[in-house]
């Protein structure tokens, strides 16, 4: 487990409030480690720490429909980090650098 | 839905980047006459790929999908009377604000990215510059549309081509966007694609869309949350320039850091307008510009992609430590002139109430007890002349007002100056002076308004106003205004 201090630098989401949002969020927390969520007035802010990866199954599960992971493009406002892959199947966040 | 028979990267590399094709009836320094000048080297232009895999496809599906959701909405605003939702009428203030720098902003984005989209040859960045282009478009149009609802009832929103065109204040943006247009298409790109977009465009729709969400302004909410849906694809479009600009050869790093520097700070002092609206304007403040500045300038960009880039030799911006010093001063170094020049507004200004200098001092704590709680005692003294004598002297450079202090000394005001041909320049900081000195020919030919005006450029003096776009009760202190009283009136009428 990535040890948790003030050097770790962050890669994350901010997601606009929509039904697709929370199933994201969900799919996040579970996939992914030491995931931070903050919730602002509109929208919800998702960090990781170095690397964030969306899996389209798990997002499918939580939000019991079809998902693809373009439709990414309707949720999200903002991130940050490098896309450093976004397929049929997964969405990957992360720093190169570290 | 079905199962597509082509993966999405197949999809893409298929129907968008491998339909680019080599000219054979012309040279390609004839097809592409600006790839060269500014001294670029890219080897290989075909390697590049959008992660966001868009085809004309999906992007067609998506911007459908985003339109739909957002007419449903503004057909709402109309028929359920929404401005009558606000927290307080104070709030479009700031959309008076947005409307002047946003709609030619956007205007001027799309004409951009036409141009990144026909000059710079490396076929993915073409594909997403072109529909970036076409999101600019949808953008300013979807603003110009929404905010006609406020001009029926507010002051101050009725003449946007007029005010971002002419009013001396927007010179500031207008010549940020005409300095990105006229630089080369590699220039242009980093400038607009990364310094704007990847570094601050998040301050001005998710941050003040929350805010606007917080004051129940449901039109720029409805605005921001749809075009900073677009601005997540045109930050993976500047992510994707620097990257290939970086790693197609080491020689371009110089050119490139060169370029961050400038423009980091270029949007940077751009963007002292958005700290206002934050720390001031909002009726209901959510987060600060310090915080704000905090966790999407130095936790995202500075800290956080700046030391991905330092794999190509790049350090952070110049000037990165005087804009972080600043983060608890430019909010009201831009309140203070505001309010000093609102006789020559298209919006309204006040003095801080009793509540939001409690929320001020709560954020920004002994720099506002020790310096701005006394400027504003000084200012709203009734023996103090209010207004400023004529128009503000303006920066050479970012053309704002000359209010800025000294890093090392929050009392004093910075002025820097150059000489050039025998003239001398002035300048707000050491980042707009250092951009002079590096293209003094470019900037030496800045429209500042005030010159213009006394070179009658800008008509009659006495008719300065209209020459402006504004009817004199546009400006004037915003609790004396007839907007004010207006929605005091209307909201009793409702209750």
């Amino acid at each position: 487990m990535t040890q948790v201090n003030e050097r770790n630098r962050y890669v994350g989401l901010d997601l606009t409030n929509c039904p697709e949002s929370e199933a994201i969020l969900e799919a996040i927390e579970q996939d992914n480690e030491n995931v931070k969520i903050t919730r602002f007035p509109g929208y919800v802010k998702v960090e990781a720490i170095n690397r964030l990866v969306i899996n389209k199954e798990s997002v499918e599960e939580f939000l019991g429909d079809d998902w693809e992971t373009e439709d990414l493009q309707l949720a999200v406002t903002s991130y940050y980090g490098f896309m450093a892959d976004w397929d049929d199947e997964h969405i990957v966040l992360q720093w190169d650098n570290v | 839905m079905a199962k597509k028979k082509r993966g999405l990267k197949e999809e893409y590399n298929l129907l968008t980047r491998d339909l680019d094709w080599e000219p054979s009836y012309v040279p390609f320094e004839e097809m592409y006459p600006y790839v060269s000048f500014e001294g670029i080297k890219i080897h290989n232009w075909d390697r590049w790929e959008d992660p966001f895999r868009v085809t004309v496809e999906n992007y067609v599906r998506i911007q459908a999908e985003k339109e739909r959701k957002f007419h449903a909405i503004r057909e709402n605003i109309d028929m359920m009377q929404s401005q009558l939702d606000l927290t307080d009428a104070r709030w479009l203030e700031a959309m008076k604000l947005f409307a002047g720098v946003a709609f030619n902003g956007e205007y001027n984005a799309h004409r951009l990215f036409q141009y990144v989209s026909r000059h710079v040859p490396i076929p993915a960045i073409r594909f997403a510059a072109f529909t970036q282009s076409v999101d600019e478009l949808r953008h300013v149009q979807n603003e110009v549309l929404l905010f006609n609802n406020y001009n029926k009832y507010f002051q101050g929103f009725h003449s946007w081509k007029k005010v971002s065109h002419r009013h001396w204040l927007m010179s500031v943006i207008k010549s940020f966007f005409e300095d990105a247009m006229t630089a080369g298409p590699f220039e242009g790109l980093a400038a607009i694609a990364f310094g704007f977009e990847v570094a601050f465009t998040n301050i001005l729709f998710v941050t003040m869309g929350s805010t606007a969400m917080a004051n129940n302004d449901l039109c720029y909410t409805a605005v921001g949350f749809t075009n900073q849906s677009d601005e997540s694809r045109h930050m993976t479009l500047g992510m994707m320039a620097i990257r290939a600009m970086l790693e197609e050869d080491p020689d371009n790093a110089p050119i490139v850091q060169k370029w961050l520097d400038k423009w980091f700070w270029r949007s940077y002092r751009a963007f002292t307008a958005i700290a206002y609206i934050l720390d001031y304007v909002a009726p209901k403040k959510v987060v600060s510009w310090k915080e704000a500045f905090e966790m999407y300038i130095e936790d995202q960009v500075l800290n956080g992609l700046f030391k991905d880039l330092e794999m190509f030799g790049i350090r952070k911006p110049l000037y990165y430590e005087q804009a972080i010093i600043e983060k608890d001063r430019i909010s009201h170094q831009a309140a203070l002139i505001l309010h000093r020049v609102s006789h020559v507004a298209f919006f309204h200004t006040f003095a801080p109430t009793a509540e939001d200098q409690v929320w001020l001092e709560e954020k920004y704590g002994d720099t506002w007890r020790d310096v701005w709680a006394k400027k504003w005692e000084q200012q709203t003294d009734p023996n103090y002349e209010r207004n400023y004598p004529g128009l503000p002297m303006l920066c050479q450079t970012c053309q704002y007002p000359m209010v800025f202090a000294e890093p090392e000394d929050i009392h004093k005001t910075a002025y820097r100056h150059s000489e050039y041909e025998g003239e001398t320049y002035h300048f707000c900081s050491d980042g707009c002076k250092t951009i002079f000195d590096d293209e003094p020919d470019k900037y030496k030919e800045a429209w500042i308004p005030a010159h213009e005006i006394l070179s009658g450029n800008c008509g009659p003096a006495e008719d300065l106003l209209n020459y402006w776009g504004i009817d004199p009760e546009d400006g004037g202190d915003y609790y004396e205004s007839t907007d004010y009283k207006n929605f005091e009136k209307w909201k009793k009428m409702r209750a």
